[in-house]
């Protein structure tokens, strides 16, 4: 195979071809290798990125004069060579080995500048169409889950061709509402059947950023989550879905003081905002054989599979970004899993996170630690190293800066270039030296410094970039099992969406049956005047002597057996006058005589005190009225008994409203 | 005496104060209800209240002898606290000044409708139009800190749900909250601390109505006279 111009064509529209004629030339290669260290290196290890050159610091001769001798003008020249320079080297291919990305890679540029249509896609069409090495024999497929919080449609498309291409399955999840997706049980791959729940408990607190860490106020929250989330495990070992624990999380909630309830709202929410998802959630009969509509991650490692999150974060940046990580922890998980299962088979998988930024935090962190051992390689692009700032203070740079080992910036002002740096070398890369002891980043250096200066080629043509970029995402007949809403949609709620969103706290279903015909009578009659109200409503005139008398002693009979209180006489006497028809109200002083039978002191305001007793004698007795009606046999009476407000006489109102059941 | 008269009595009796514009609009179509106020206070039925609200504005409440022409407790005839004219003046407002008909409740209304009221001074109105509901009022003062008095209201409303027959009619969206609030801002500040908290399912009102200090922005001077 002949090799192709190590320059790039001038015009633009040919480098596509000038790099898919490099790609073949490095990749589609059996046998042909070099040695390095005295180890076989082979050419289809390696990616092609580029055509490069950089500075090269070599030290030039100079001459030096000295004196013949201690008494002489004359002076003897000497050549040293000392001189420190930089100088440009010849352009050459630039060849990553694949190895190198175990410790991952980073991309970083602004807007437009090429990242995903030079980069990620670059990187990742060679990744998933594999390389030659010793053989044809191309080594089988990586796993392959992208998180892409952008909604990038040319690499959408572009990722699904190619997985077409080696003949892995493509799986896409999607969160806007009834558009074609497979679901995702972010649940169920954390495989509860095999973790204790102070694991579970620490895995969703870390998945959706709830574990706050140490300090004040900051671990009092994450164990009062903790706490709550741990009792809810506990009590239910069925739950199977973010919905299943937000409905538990609530019975909880709803036994517990008003304090835990504060404490434990940022987990209620987050988890609540999640069940808005129908995709996250899966039938409990659904295993990880039995569907083909659901992406599980062991099932992703297992089968080699292509997972394309398309989680574009601009409608919907917090829901999306919780999504993201709990894919993120989904897959730590299940390769976790898969090497302790596995020891001897190692299953590299590769991740791609465009956008990084909307899933930095603390939690990424640990992740970005973890990965090399247990074989995830991630691709990682993102527009600023500043953007991983979170605002808690949290910062994600130095974490990417230290656990990537080749990157990409985009800084360079040519459309199709950028420099690369390479901190270690394997195979035909070399590690680009850097000027200075310690990390470039931290001395902020500009990377055409030290980094490789690299002419970049695109994957696609032009045109061809373009269509896929304007392709709509798949329809259903994509989706392995078809629609899931199917069932949904043939029973909308229309009630809930027809209720105005400006309703507090929220929108929810009102009941309106006859009971509330009977509430609604029973407010519209305060306005009614009188006449008019006693048309409405149940008077008492329908009460016979019998069912007073009946209701006299059900309120007598419910008041408990104590000493002097003279309740049941007050009552007793209140409710005769009611039925001996005695229209002349009592005072106070004949409630006294009849229930008291004491004199009463007239002088200097001696009646000042058994007025009082009366008075809170009536209250009392009034209050053991109320008590009755409140019972389940009090209720039961069409109108109730009251001791009027300021007369000593028993009137009849209506009974609370029975339900009409 | 005459019907207005008494009408008057009444309305005073069950607002416990009341302002010259609400009278207007409530029973002279906008005419001056001056001459029937100057005759209950020459009577000695009510009193007119000054320097308690800002400006030139004052109020009307009962005096002993109009409570107990209209048979109502003589505890209307007191003197108001701050605290109460502050709660009394926007129920009113809420009540006699809303795009539809409202009447504040009795103890004894309210008894009618769910039993003993819980909690002593807690204000309840009525709707009859539209959606007929009944109000419990929270009248938070102007300065009191929204993001403390949510919790209050958080705790009012769980309590609610507690109670078995107040949930039938909150169920029923006949049972609701309603906040007055003295300006929008406070009104769309309160409503997103309400989206944010964790509320059970109880509708919650938010509309605006004067504190005594706020009266002027809502009254102009000239027009409530002296």
């Amino acid at each position: 195979m002949k090799m192709p111009p190590v320059l790039p064509p001038v015009r633009q529209e040919e480098r596509s071809s000038w790099w898919n004629e490099w790609v073949r030339f490095v990749r589609e290669r059996p046998g042909q290798f070099d040695e390095v260290d005295n180890r076989k290196v082979y050419w289809g290890e390696h990616l092609f990125v580029g055509a490069e050159s950089h500075n090269n610091l070599v030290r030039i001769p100079r001459a030096i004069g000295r004196q013949t001798s201690d008494f002489s003008d004359v002076l003897e020249y000497h050549e040293v060579t000392d001189l420190r320079a930089w100088s440009r080297t010849e352009p050459s291919p630039l060849l990553l080995h694949e190895g190198i990305l175990n410790e991952h890679c980073y991309i970083v540029g602004p807007s437009g500048s090429g990242k995903t249509s030079l980069a990620i896609m670059s990187l990742l069409i060679q990744l998933m169409r594999g390389g030659q090495t010793a053989s044809s024999q191309l080594h089988p497929p990586y796993p392959v889950v992208i998180l892409d919080l952008k909604g990038d449609a040319a690499l959408f498309h572009t990722v699904r061709i190619e997985a077409q291409r080696r003949g892995q399955q493509f799986l896409f999840f999607n969160t806007e509402r009834n558009s074609p997706t497979y679901r995702f049980n972010p649940f169920r791959g954390f495989d509860r059947g095999s973790r204790s729940v102070a694991q579970l408990c620490q895995l969703i607190l870390d998945a959706l950023n709830l574990n706050h860490g140490k300090g004040y106020g900051r671990s009092y929250y994450t164990e009062r989550s903790r706490n709550v989330l741990s009792r809810t495990l506990k009590r239910n070992r069925n739950i199977q879905s973010f919905d299943d624990l937000h409905t538990e999380l609530k019975n909880t909630l709803a036994r517990a003081d008003i304090r835990t309830k504060g404490d434990a709202f940022e987990l209620l929410s987050v988890i609540e905002m999640l069940t808005e998802y129908k995709q996250l959630i899966t039938d409990p009969e659904e295993t990880i054989d039995s569907t083909e509509g659901v992406i599980f991650m062991p099932k992703v490692l297992e089968q080699r599979q292509v997972a394309y999150f398309w989680l574009p974060a601009a409608l919907e940046s917090i829901s999306v970004s919780e999504i993201a990580k709990l894919v993120l922890f989904n897959l730590r998980v299940a390769a976790q899993d898969w090497k302790r299962a596995h020891p001897y088979d190692t299953r590299d998988v590769i991740l791609v996170i465009d956008e990084l930024q909307r899933v930095a935090g603390e939690n990424l962190q640990g992740i970005l630690q973890d990965a090399r051992a247990f074989g995830i390689h991630a691709i990682l692009a993102n527009q600023s190293l500043s953007d991983l700032k979170s605002p808690t203070g949290f910062d994600l740079a130095p974490s990417i800066m230290t656990n990537t080992r080749v990157k990409f910036y985009f800084t360079s002002p040519s459309e199709t270039e950028c420099f690369v740096y390479v901190e270690r070398g394997k195979g035909f890369t070399e590690a680009r030296q850097y000027p200075k002891l310690g990390n470039p980043w931290l001395k902020d250096l500009a990377p055409e410094e030290f980094a490789y200066q690299v002419t970049l080629g695109w994957p696609l043509p032009k045109e061809e970039y373009i269509r896929r970029d304007n392709l709509p995402l798949p329809s259903w007949d994509e989706v392995a099992g078809g629609c899931f809403y199917r069932d949904e949609e043939a029973a909308p709620e229309p009630e809930e969406e027809s209720l105005p969103s400006e309703i507090l706290p929220r929108p929810f279903k009102l009941l309106q049956d006859e009971e509330w015909e009977q509430q609604v009578l029973a407010i519209q009659s305060l306005f009614l005047e009188e006449e008019e109200r006693e048309e409405l409503l149940p008077t008492v005139e329908e009460l016979d002597s019998e069912e007073v008398i009946a209701m006299r002693d059900a309120i007598i009979a419910s008041i408990a057996e104590r000493g002097q209180d003279r309740s049941r006489c007050l009552i007793t006497l209140l409710f005769d006058n009611y039925l001996e028809g005695i229209e002349e109200v009592p005072s106070w002083r004949d409630l006294w005589r009849a229930c008291w039978k004491e004199p009463i002191d007239t002088k200097r305001g001696g009646d000042v005190l058994p007025a009082s007793t009366v008075r809170q004698a009536v209250y009392r007795a009034r209050e053991m009225m109320n008590r009755y009606f409140e019972t389940d046999a009090g209720r039961l009476w069409r109108v109730r008994a009251d001791i009027e407000a300021n007369d000593y006489r028993i009137v009849f109102i209506p009974n609370e409203i029975e339900p009409s059941s | 005496m005459e019907e207005i008269d008494i009408q008057v009595l009444q309305h005073i009796g069950r607002y416990t104060i009341t302002l010259r514009r609400v009278l207007q609009v409530q029973f002279f179509d906008g005419g001056n209800p001056q001459s029937t106020l100057n005759r209950l206070e020459r009577l000695g039925y009510i009193q007119r209240v000054e320097r308690q609200l800002p400006g030139n504005f004052s109020y009307y409440q009962l005096k002993k002898k109009g409570a107990s022409i209209i048979s109502v407790s003589e505890n209307k005839a007191k003197p108001k606290e701050t605290k109460g004219l502050s709660q009394d003046l926007a129920a009113l407002w809420f009540c006699c000044m809303a795009d539809r008909p409202r009447l504040r409740l009795e103890a004894t209304e309210l008894r009618s409708l769910f039993g003993a009221p819980k909690g002593g001074n807690v204000i309840h109105a009525a709707q009859a139009e539209e959606d007929p509901t009944v109000f419990r009022l929270f009248i938070p003062e102007p300065d009191t800190s929204l993001d403390r008095y949510v919790t209050t209201l958080k705790r009012a409303a769980h309590q609610a749900c507690t109670d078995e027959k107040l949930l039938r009619w909150i169920e029923r969206g006949t049972y609701q909250f309603a906040v007055l609030l003295t300006n929008e801002g406070r009104v769309e500040k309160l409503a997103e601390l309400i989206r944010a908290n964790d509320f059970p399912d109880l509708r919650i009102h938010l509309e605006i109505a004067p504190s005594p200090r706020d009266l002027p922005l809502f009254i102009t001077p000239d027009k409530e006279g002296n």
